[in-house]
């Protein structure tokens, strides 16, 4: 019958425990070689928390919170989504954004809450189609809001203390989103959203 | 009398040694040939698609988990693609910068995503070579991942902003010719006999070797200036990317950063300010300086000029000659001088530190090496041979990395423009060059209101006169952009002139003509098909060589593109059969008649397709 060995210092034999050292080590390096962040580019991630961040804001917003499912429809159109970033982010990737937000389980809820439909311009759904992206099929609804995201950024590089080179590099994300009444040409709901992104290594090499 | 043979016996030793230490040293890499003449005469194509199927079996430098997953699952898959996701292609980058360079000449912007987003993804990853810091001073530089030098970083960056904004894309465009505007190092000037000159990295290197310059490592580290880039083709693209977003602050100023640079560029500059312009064209010209391995065991890198810098310009011009208009613009960059400013170079102090180790090591083993001979002393000349071998081992190695990007040109010109319908014809050429001129037509005007860049690469491989097919002034085969071009109705995979991938337009076109009578759709696809010819890529794919070249695609370069007018401006060999199939289509052809004008390019006869 096989016997499981106690974890008792008793039965530690010194190759034992250089063995125990060993592994110490060896978890140690692993630790030193975990991959640091080497660019500073935002992640789905990133714009996932800033969904939702959005979906709160724009329920409590005063142009939302008395609404009711019983409310007169609107329309709300995204037109423009506008990339002001340090990261490229193609029309696809931009418009896609915009797709899973208005596909998110809060705003979904929000729209059924407040009677609510979120559009996209129909070129821009064949634009995602055509780019192997999954767009659930949109109404061809007469707007009555326009909506217009824009993401900005700002960069700061530095040199960690004791390094030769350019080694820090920093990214604040900052995402803006506005809703226009069409009727009355009116601005009735801007939020913003931020989120930071840093990466080490030189940027040169 | 032993003793003398003993020696002997050791000279010989010595002698072949040395024979293999001076064929160690002085190994450099050398610049990839086809590049370089893909570049700088119009024919792409070839090398367009041998670094297509080169990137198709790359591993990424830094694979993710996923990548890794990825790549073992399409090994899986695709025996054609097999690669090792442990190695890493240290050209990874490179060849990338030279694909979107080449594919933008070459007319397939359109397909080129893939590879500048992957190449921007590289360019924006810090430490790519984090890990072979100590490998390169103990072994060489080109074991590294080529990032290239910060101006091929700065040029990369710019080809990626170009390719989205050739799409109206200006977002992006914006972003990538902003982030080719980083910061550099300037370390000042030394003073010659004639005044002051700035350092260059062979004089910067020179003056830390013969200890002028007294702390090596605070020079290195401290002994700079951070300052703006002077990289006006990237000014000029953020500018005028801004203009297009409406962000007219933003683009003066980048406006007045490219004149403080380039006062030069002043009526070019007011011009854009003015707007009225729908096409912005990007002309490039020239070889850009090659980099080569200079010094003292080739340790300092320098580059040296191919194409000579000059101050003239790009003239566009539009309709015949006699009546014709035409639009001049200036340099807007010299890529010359921009190589050899030390603060678009890397800091080359590891490799000088190399030399210096491989130089101290030699010495000795040759001062050991003479004592054992002389003395004969068997272990002092082994050891002096041993040390001799390390040192000039290491003197080979200790090159600095001579790969650079080939396709680079060696001026950019930037020019406001308005196109009035497709069918303009335009020719381009650098004023007193006419080996460079190049004959457009078919560039669609953007919308109004808006903007979109075209980029052209002007050949300059010819002196004084352009290729034929640069100036022909003639579209021999029908394509998508131009239909009725052509002789011949008939698919060219028959005899005729049409190129175009079989569609409802193209069938009725051929039967118009009387082709083709019973023919449907799908029998012309097949027809296609069976000889394996695309004329569409998978999400992502890149186009192949033209059936025109000789291989086996369809899809058309984009007009007013110097690819384009390659392909059909001029007449190509006919096509051969691979199929029975084929052959029998085209033996129950009527006769094809002859061609006006054109002796050397008749029908092939049945017998020739036989």
């Amino acid at each position: 019958m096989k016997t499981m060995r106690p974890w008792n210092t008793k039965f530690v034999t010194q190759a034992g425990r250089l063995q125990r050292l060993f592994v110490v080590l060896f978890c140690l390096v692993l630790m030193g070689c975990q991959s640091t962040p080497r660019t500073t580019d935002f992640t789905q991630d990133d714009l996932d928390v800033t969904v939702s961040e959005m979906a709160a804001s724009l329920a409590a917003s005063d142009f939302l919170s008395d609404r009711t499912s019983a409310s007169p429809r609107i329309v709300l159109v995204t037109n423009q989504v506008r990339n002001l970033t340090d990261n490229i982010m193609t029309s696809a990737e931009r418009w896609m954004a915009i797709a899973r937000l208005q596909s998110t389980l809060p705003i979904r809820t929000m729209a059924d809450q407040k009677n609510i439909v979120f559009m996209l311009p129909p070129e821009r759904v064949e634009d995602l189609k055509n780019n192997g992206f999954e767009v659930p099929l949109e109404s061809t609804l007469e707007p009555t809001h326009l909506m217009t995201a824009t993401f900005y950024s700002s960069e700061q590089a530095a040199r960690e203390a004791g390094d030769r080179i350019t080694t820090i590099r920093k990214n604040f994300y900052y995402l803006e989103f506005s809703i226009t009444d069409l009727e009355g040409r009116e601005l009735i709901w801007k939020d913003a959203f931020e989120f930071g992104r840093q990466a080490y290594g030189n940027i040169i090499d | 009398m032993i003793m003398q043979r003993h020696a002997t016996r050791q000279g010989v030793v010595a002698t072949i040694v040395l024979s293999c230490l001076l064929l160690l040293t002085g190994c450099q890499a050398e610049p990839k040939l086809d590049v370089l003449f893909a570049a700088q005469t119009g024919e792409m194509s070839q090398a367009r698609v041998r670094l297509q199927k080169k990137i198709g079996k790359q591993v990424p430098p830094r694979p993710t988990d996923e990548e890794l997953e990825a790549i073992y699952d399409q090994r899986d898959r695709d025996d054609e693609v097999a690669v090792d996701p442990r190695s890493v292609d240290r050209d990874y980058v490179l060849d990338r910068a030279r694909l979107l360079s080449l594919m933008l000449g070459d007319g397939y912007n359109k397909h080129a995503e893939p590879v500048a987003l992957e190449l921007n993804r590289l360019l924006r990853t810090q430490g790519v070579n984090a890990n072979k810091q100590v490998a390169s001073i103990l072994l060489n530089e080109d074991i590294k991942v080529w990032k290239g030098e910060p101006f091929e970083q700065a040029m990369a960056m710019c080809w990626v902003g170009m390719h989205f904004a050739m799409q109206g894309d200006w977002d992006n465009a914006r972003t990538a010719a902003d982030n080719s505007l980083f910061q550099l190092r300037d370390f000042g000037s030394y003073q010659t006999e004639d005044g002051e000159r700035r350092y260059d990295t062979l004089s910067l290197a020179r003056d830390m070797a013969e200890e002028k310059i007294s702390d090596v490592d605070e020079a290195s580290d401290n002994g700079y200036q951070l300052v703006d880039s002077n990289f006006v083709l990237g000014y000029l693209l953020t500018a005028i990317s801004n203009q297009q977003l409406g962000r007219l602050p933003e683009a003066d100023d980048n406006y007045r950063k490219a004149l403080k640079y380039n006062p030069a560029l002043k009526s070019l500059v007011d011009q854009f300010k003015v707007g009225g312009y729908n096409t912005v064209f990007v002309v490039e010209y020239g070889a850009g300086p090659q980099k080569q391995g200079t010094g003292p065991d080739n340790a300092v890198a320098t580059f040296s000029r191919m194409t000579p810098s000059d101050q003239a310009p790009v003239v566009i011009q539009s309709g015949a000659a006699a009546s014709a208009s035409s639009v001049i613009a200036p340099v807007a960059m010299d890529l010359n001088n921009i190589a050899t400013d030390l603060m678009w170079n890397n800091f080359e102090d590891v490799r000088l530190a190399k030399s210096v180790i491989g130089q101290v090591l030699v010495t000795g083993g040759v001062v050991a090496t003479a004592y054992g001979l002389q003395n004969d002393n068997l272990g002092a000349t082994l050891g002096g041979l041993g040390a001799m071998a390390v040192g000039a081992y290491m003197r080979s190695q200790a090159h600095v990395d001579t790969r650079y990007n080939e396709a680079t040109p060696q001026r950019v010109y930037v020019v406001p423009y308005n196109i009035t319908s497709a069918e303009q014809r335009l020719t381009i050429g650098i004023q007193g060059k006419p080996g460079s001129r190049l004959e457009v037509t078919g560039i669609q005007p953007a919308r109004a209101g808006t903007a979109k860049l075209h980029y052209v690469r002007l050949p300059s491989a010819f002196f004084n006169l352009p290729a034929p097919w640069a100036t022909s002034g003639k579209t021999y085969y029908a394509n998508e952009h131009e239909p009725n071009a052509g002789e011949i109705p008939l698919p060219y995979i028959m005899g005729g002139d049409c190129v175009m991938p079989p569609s409802d337009a193209a069938l009725r076109k051929y039967q118009a003509a009387g082709y083709l009578k019973g023919y449907t759709l799908q029998d012309l696809i097949d027809l296609y098909r069976v000889e394996e010819l695309a004329w569409e890529t998978e999400l992502g794919g890149l186009p192949g060589l033209h059936v025109l070249d000789g291989g086996d695609s369809l899809i058309t370069p984009e007009p007013g593109t110097t690819g384009y007018a390659r392909l059909m401006y001029q007449r190509h060999p006919y096509y051969l059969p691979k199929t029975d199939l084929l052959r029998r289509a085209i033996r129950e052809l009527p006769p094809l008649p002859s061609r006006s004008n054109d002796l050397l390019y008749q029908p092939p006869s049945l017998s020739e397709y036989e």
